[in-house]
């Protein structure tokens, strides 16, 4: 069964560019657009990945992620947060929120995959 | 007080000349007993008078049987301690005329013009009276005998009889009365910490009232009418607690008037108050706050539209870069040969535009201070793998070959590893710019002589000419037009490398020879907490000026539980970027190793922010001793005791003791 991953990005075109890579390297992938609808998402069905974009309109990454960590269904989901904004202060609290990667954009492909690899083989272990 | 000072000056002639001897006289005569002469016609008998006997002047001729006037100026220079000197010579030599004043003459008059009307008489009372003068500047003593002697100066002019008591008082009184009357500041006296007695101009000029009648109260003006409450209270004080303090002035229209004010006690029941205008420092200062303020919120805004712009460019680059590298891959239909080559520039070009924009952002942050860095001991690899990547893709897209040389068994160094990366990516960028098509540019490393690894990255691109290297690592610089023009950024590359460099402790280099190429190295220091020091205090010496020290803090959790990695990271985040943080030879201890004009300060304002987030998460473990180990003054020798001082008290790398340091 392919690992599933829920994109969550304000952006279309970058979320379904990302959605093409995942789907490329064989992953199930969902799509959402705002902080709110990708948490519904995330409850209804909940992902074991969630690649969760930072600046948002509405609730933004880190309160979606402060909300994630408050469900018991999404214990198990790793989140990668990914942002257009390469400032360390974004990473180091990404880093301090207890996300398991941070990755900015624009990112390479490999890099990219590499990092989900990783991060979902630790979560298989 | 009578003074009898019209009495003759007793003046010493040292000549041996008969002839000359008689010229002085009937020259010093003319001014009629003004004058009491005795003559001598050798040193010695001028050093057995002088100590005999005082003298109000001494004139000296130059060459004497034994001796010249200069050697006398010596022999006699205690007896002469007290006496002005003039001397007069036939010769006017500048060496001889120098000697003499050297030696300690006031004047000097050559012969020729000496015997000529009242040249030599003049020159005696000029000679005295500034010989005076000096020495009521140069004395020391209470103003009113300083005072009193400027007076009698100022009343002696050496040929009337007009220097009496009278015109002394005259000085005096005129000295006192400008001073009073002239000086800016307000000057005020009051009787028994209440009444005002008298209040000089300066004092209604201050308080902005035309004549005496505006004074609040007047004819029986209190403190209380012109001092805001609380100046009025520290008046009442004991004058022996508060000499200097600010207050406030009332004036008639109620605004308060910022002063400084400065008592004295005048005998029993009398102060004087000397009240100085604080409004022009006041305004001074709250302009320059104001200033502070406004460069504080424009720096802010600077960092947050840089963070802005950065966050909109990428956003766009990463869906052309991205859906160019789909169409690559072929995950959206077949590509022609053709199409690949294309989108394949696409891709690259869009890569550079999102390296320029890093450029960028790095380089603003790095100017105001906000790069974090976290140096700690790193091995070659994971300073070279991560860059690997993106250095091959790079070459590739320029079809440049990458050579990498990197010697065996390279020791483990003490830098921030991803900023000791971004310097050879930088590096090597900018080697691939200068390269033409098929080139080849190498990246090496070796041991260094101190224990470190020096790095570098050589081409064979066309060479830097000797006037470019001085100025190729300045901000937005760029070196001639021998980039290819595909290639241009915004010469911001080699800047951030060696600001990067400087970060790490390392020292950058750069050789090039014309047309054969260029080699950009830098260096990085061994894993030792004393190397580290060295290095730092290296750098510290390079980029200050001015006296400052060099200070070691020791840190201490209260509780004594050892240091917690988020108090760690706090007190790194609070101290300069460059400062060292390493790890005491126990848990529980920190040590702070930097660069600080008052080490106390730095130690208390430290102690005060880790109180602060103590109370606030109601914790003990953040709760903080700092304490002044050791500080040098910045010299030289400084250099060795702070390294040998700090390796004492750091573990041995191998001991497991971390050294870094963030901002």
């Amino acid at each position: 069964m392919p690992h599933h991953v829920l994109i969550v990005d304000d952006d279309r075109q970058i979320a379904r560019l990302t959605s093409t890579w995942m789907k490329a390297s064989g992953y199930r992938t969902r799509v959402a657009h705002d902080g709110e609808s990708g948490l519904e998402m995330a409850r209804a069905d909940p992902p074991d990945l969630v690649l969760l974009d930072i600046r948002m309109p509405g609730a933004d990454g880190f309160e979606v992620f402060a909300r994630m960590k408050q469900t018991p269904t999404l214990e198990k989901t790793r989140v990668v947060f990914v942002s257009a904004n390469a400032h360390e202060s974004a990473r180091t609290q990404a880093a301090e929120a207890g996300a398991s990667g941070f990755i900015s954009k624009p990112y390479e492909p490999k890099e990219l995959l590499g990092m989900v690899r990783r991060v979902l083989g630790q979560a298989a272990a | 007080m009578t003074r009898t000072v019209s009495r003759a000056m007793r003046v010493l002639v040292v000549e041996d000349e008969l002839a000359h001897q008689d010229l002085v006289r009937e020259r010093l005569d003319a001014y009629e007993g003004r004058f009491e002469l005795e003559f001598v016609g050798t040193c010695r008998e001028a050093v057995e008078r002088l100590s005999a006997s005082a003298y109000d002047c001494v004139v000296l001729d130059h060459n004497l049987p034994d001796g010249t006037g200069a050697e006398l100026l010596i022999t006699a220079r205690f007896q002469l301690l007290t006496t002005p000197v003039v001397s007069f010579s036939t010769s006017i030599d500048p060496d001889v005329v120098l000697s003499d004043f050297r030696g300690g003459c006031v004047e000097f008059v050559p012969k020729r013009e000496a015997f000529r009307g009242e040249v030599l008489g003049r020159a005696i009372v000029q000679g005295i009276k500034r010989y005076r003068t000096r020495a009521v500047v140069e004395r020391s003593g209470s103003s009113v005998e300083l005072v009193r002697r400027a007076a009698e100066l100022i009343a002696f002019d050496g040929y009337e009889d007009s220097h009496t008591d009278r015109n002394i008082e005259d000085a005096i009184e005129l000295i006192y009365e400008t001073a009073i009357k002239t000086i800016k500041d307000g000057v005020l006296l009051i009787e028994r910490r209440s009444r005002v007695i008298y209040a000089n101009p300066g004092f209604k000029l201050l308080l902005g009232i035309a004549t005496v009648d505006d004074l609040p109260g007047y004819p029986l003006t209190t403190i209380d009418d012109i001092f805001s409450a609380e100046s009025v209270g520290a008046m009442r004080e004991s004058p022996s607690e508060r000499e200097l303090y600010e207050g406030a002035l009332m004036s008639p229209s109620g605004r308060e008037i910022p002063v400084q004010i400065s008592e004295s006690p005048i005998g029993e029941h009398g102060t004087l108050l000397a009240i100085t205008d604080l409004r022009e420092i006041k305004e001074q200062q709250h302009l320059l706050e104001e200033q502070n303020r406004r460069l504080a919120d424009l720096n802010e805004m600077a960092n947050r539209f840089v963070d802005n712009v950065s966050h909109e460019f990428r956003t766009p680059l990463a869906v052309i870069k991205g859906y160019a590298e789909i169409i690559s891959e072929r995950l959206a239909g077949p590509v022609s040969d053709q199409q690949q080559e294309h989108l394949q520039t696409i891709i690259d070009r869009t890569r550079d535009l999102a390296q320029m924009v890093d450029d960028l952002l790095d380089s603003s942050k790095l100017r105001a201070k906000r790069l974090r860095v976290d140096r700690r001991a790193c091995t070659i690899e994971s300073i070279i793998d991560p860059v690997r990547d993106a250095i091959e893709q790079k070459s590739r897209a320029n079809k440049i070959t990458i050579v990498e040389d990197l010697a065996a068994g390279l020791p483990v160094v003490y830098a921030d590893a991803e900023k000791a990366g971004r310097v050879i990516t930088n590096l090597v960028v900018n080697a691939i710019k200068f390269s033409d098509e098929g080139g080849t540019v190498s990246v090496w490393a070796r041991p260094s002589l101190d224990g470190g690894i020096d790095f570098g990255v050589t081409d064979t691109g066309p060479g830097i000419s000797e006037e470019s290297l001085q100025l190729i690592f300045d901000r937005f610089q760029q070196v001639g037009g021998t980039q290819r023009s595909s290639t241009k950024g915004f010469g911001l590359g080699l800047n951030i490398a060696s600001e990067l460099v400087a970060m790490n402790l390392g020292r950058m280099s750069v050789q090039s020879e014309m047309g054969k190429g260029s080699t950009f190295g830098f260096d990085l220091p061994p894993a030792d907490p004393a190397a580290a020091a060295l290095r730092l205090l290296t750098q510290m010496q390079d980029r200050t000026e001015g006296p400052v020290s060099i200070a070691l803090l020791e840190v201490r959790t209260r509780s004594g539980v050892p240091c917690p990695d988020k108090l760690r990271g706090f007190v790194a985040s609070s101290i300069y970027p460059m400062d060292l943080i390493l790890d005491g030879t126990d848990d529980a201890g920190l040590l702070l190793f930097g660069l600080s004009t008052c080490p106390e300060r730095w130690g208390d304002r430290l102690r005060v922010e880790c109180d602060r987030v103590a109370a606030e998460f109601e914790t003990d473990d953040w709760a903080v001793d700092v304490r002044v180990v050791q500080t040098w003054a910045y010299i030289q020798d400084a250099y060795l005791g702070a390294s040998d001082t700090l390796a004492s008290r750091c573990t041995a790398w191998e001991g497991g003791a971390t050294c870094r340091t963030t901002s």
